[in-house]
């Protein structure tokens, strides 16, 4: 019985949902996650739900260490984010969401690559639903565009799950390197949802247009769900440290313009994946269980900072820098806990980041990626402009915006707070997290060296922003959007292929003017007869119809006598 | 605030308090430089026992960041109705629980203005 799947719990709780009463339905979302956990506890290690189709092997459910330390910290999130959304009514969002977290989970502890698609596709799915619940055109057109990427995302992946059963013959989803036409196709598709660049922007699209209580919900899994398909099909492969490096930098600038404060912590979400991608690539023990760690207290520090900024948007109403400020006096408590995301973010000691980032970097230093150890070090200043100092002081303080609004609802501080207190006890008590981890660790976070270090690096950041902020050096914050990669599919895009469509649908026109009027002229003709009014399918009344079928009957009884 | 009678007085509202806070920053950086000269510093590259290399390094990261930047809104910033006229804040979301209740309670409107 342990072995139960806990994804098919949350799927069958998901379809089930609709025919519960509204006030039994979040109960059960709540629930639902923690049985699932429990459900997860108690199974040991190995692969069960094991079967044959078509000769091929199939394991639906494969539960080692590294799937573990996912599958646990998707549960946590469903969790927190049961609780943070317990005030919700709407059904919509509380089945996509149910079914979303159990395919991620499904996905995770997927032990061959076609089960691994299914759960694949089934994120996308689900998870845009928690936009258009927005129920705004603005929002249909965003998940649209999630849509057609995170769909093509597994269409890519199944084309190469096909390619690689054509070319080794098996289905298992294990170490898979680059290599082959196949190991490509899966690694773009990995790649797309894990927002490698140029691939990225279906991620700032997309999550800041979700419901409040949907980016919290959306931030943990299909990331992460993609940082661990990659850390389990492609440890080791050097290329991710280079794109690795890449995500961690450039999403900063972005986030350091950006307006909208849930958008800020999108891009911040896109150069934390950075970091997670650079210790897949480096492939040792110490980077690969840096990467699991950091993905577990990643997910619970973004969780709190899109919900302190949820709890703004819900409250109010606006969730744009340039309009917000001084609401420390107003949500005092989501003002604490969103500087402990902060703190955790940006990886201060006895916060959770510290922990769990320093890993990679020190792996890196190991293998003497002496240039995108550099990168990575410049990325956490950046880290502690974005997440650690703009989140927070632009919402919270900085220029009083005179809005006055009541704190955030008391379901949300209890979620909130939960984050924040597993935020410190990872910082104070990493071993608790370092025993789950898929390689023993060798590793002691505080050092002398490490805390003075990172200290000095994070508070001559604050210093640079204090001194750049007084002169007036750092800018302002403005209503605007800034292009990024989506400009290529949302205007140019468009613009370039406007006038194609427009002259197909002339050439075609002309090609086949004459037979569409004469499919025209039949159409009018058959409307003459059949159509609506037409005298052969015209309405009588109901009489008539009784006295045809009457008729009918008397001649079939005359037909059968005689 | 002065527009707000009822707002009580913040101590971040006094400016003498935020120069407080700005000071209290120098001192511990100050401190934290000077920190590195007592202590032996392990690290694995060369660099890094440069005095106060993390200092330096984190202050020049963090300017070149912002103020590239700043440099990038010039080219990648563009009016908030660019791709859409419907605001970014907009939102028809079913009422929770929450809402009802607030909408029931006039008191609770009351404090919202």
């Amino acid at each position: 019985m342990t072995s139960l799947n806990p994804a098919l719990l949350f799927l069958l709780a998901g379809v089930l949902l609709p025919l519960l009463p509204s006030a039994t339905r979040r109960h059960c979302v709540l629930i639902v996650p923690l049985v699932g956990m429990l459900l997860l506890c108690l199974t040991p290690y190995g692969s069960y739900g094991q079967g044959d189709i078509f000769g091929l092997q199939m394991v639906s459910y494969r539960l080692d260490k590294l799937a573990f330390v996912w599958a646990l910290i998707f549960h946590i999130a469903a969790v927190i984010g049961a609780i943070y959304a317990f005030h919700l009514k709407d059904p919509v969002q509380q089945v996509a969401a149910l079914i979303y977290q159990g395919a991620a989970i499904g996905a995770v502890l997927a032990g061959d690559l076609l089960t691994l698609f299914i759960w694949w596709e089934l994120t996308a799915i689900a998870s845009v639903f928690l936009i258009w619940a927005r129920r705004t055109d603005r929002a249909y057109r965003v998940g649209m565009r999630y849509l057609i990427i995170q769909v093509g995302s597994g269409v890519i992946l199944l084309t190469g799950v096909l390619l690689q059963l054509h070319t080794t013959g098996s289905l298992a989803f294990e170490h898979i390197g680059l290599g082959s036409l196949a190991s490509w196709f899966i690694f773009v598709a990995f790649g797309i949802k894990c927002a490698f660049p140029f691939l990225h922007n279906w991620l700032q699209d997309a999550y800041p247009e979700a419901t409040v209580t949907g980016t919290v919900i959306l931030s943990a899994f299909t990331t992460k769900l993609a940082v661990y398909a990659l850390a389990r099909g492609f440890a080791g492969t050097e290329i991710l440290i280079w794109i690795g490096a890449t995500m961690t930098a450039f999403p900063i600038l972005f986030a350091v313009i950006e307006n909208d404060l849930r958008r800020v912590l999108s891009y911040s979400l896109n150069n934390q994946l950075g970091f997670m991608v650079v210790g897949i690539g480096i492939g040792t023990e110490l980077s690969l269980n840096g990467t699991a760690a950091h993905a577990f207290s990643h997910i619970l520090y973004k969780a709190l900072l899109f919900m302190a900024m949820g709890a703004v948007l819900y409250r109010v109403k606006t969730i744009k820098a340039s309009e917000l400020g001084g609401l420390y006096k107003s949500m005092p408590w989501t003002t604490v806990f969103c500087i402990i995301g902060s703190m955790s973010i940006s990886a201060f000691p006895l916060f959770s980041g510290f922990i769990s980032k320093s890993m990679i970097l020190t792996a890196v230093a190991e293998q003497h990626y002496t240039w995108v150890w550099l990168v990575l070090l410049l990325a956490s200043a950046g880290v502690m402009d974005h997440s650690g100092i703009k989140i927070p002081f632009f919402a919270f303080f900085a220029h009083d915006s005179g809005k006055r609004c009541d704190e955030a609802p008391l379901n949300m501080l209890i979620a909130m707070g939960i984050a924040a207190f597993l935020c410190i006890a990872i910082g104070i008590y990493p071993d608790a997290l370092y025993a789950i981890l898929p390689y023993t660790v060798d590793y002691v976070p505080y050092t002398t060296t490490h805390v003075i270090t990172q200290l000095q690096l994070l508070m001559f950041s604050a210093l640079a922003f204090a001194v750049l902020f007084l002169s007036g050096l750092y800018p302002p914050e403005i209503k605007s959007v800034n292009l990024d990669t989506d400009w290529f599919y949302r205007v140019a895009a468009v613009h370039v292929l406007t006038p194609l469509t427009n002259a197909a649908k002339k050439s075609t026109a002309a090609v086949f003017g004459t037979t569409d009027r004469l499919a025209q002229f039949s159409l009018n003709r058959m409307n003459d007869w059949v159509g609506p009014k037409a005298w052969l399918t015209r309405t009588v009344d109901s009489s008539g119809m009784v006295a045809l079928v009457l008729g009918s009957l008397l001649v079939f009884l005359l037909v059968y006598l005689f | 605030m002065s527009h707000n009678p009822d707002d009580k007085n913040w101590w971040l509202d006094n400016p003498a308090n935020i120069k407080l806070i700005i000071g209290a920053l120098a001192v511990t950086c100050a401190a934290l430089f000077i920190a590195d000269f007592l202590y032996h510093k392990h690290g694995h590259f060369g660099f890094e026992q440069w005095p106060g290399f993390y200092a330096w390094y984190g202050f020049l990261s963090y300017c070149a960041i912002v103020l590239t930047a700043k440099q990038l809104r010039k080219f990648i910033g563009r009016d908030e109705s660019y791709y859409e006229t419907e605001d970014s804040d907009t939102s028809n979301e079913i009422p929770s629980m929450e809402d009802e209740q607030r909408a029931n309670d006039p008191a609770a409107r009351g404090e919202d203005a």
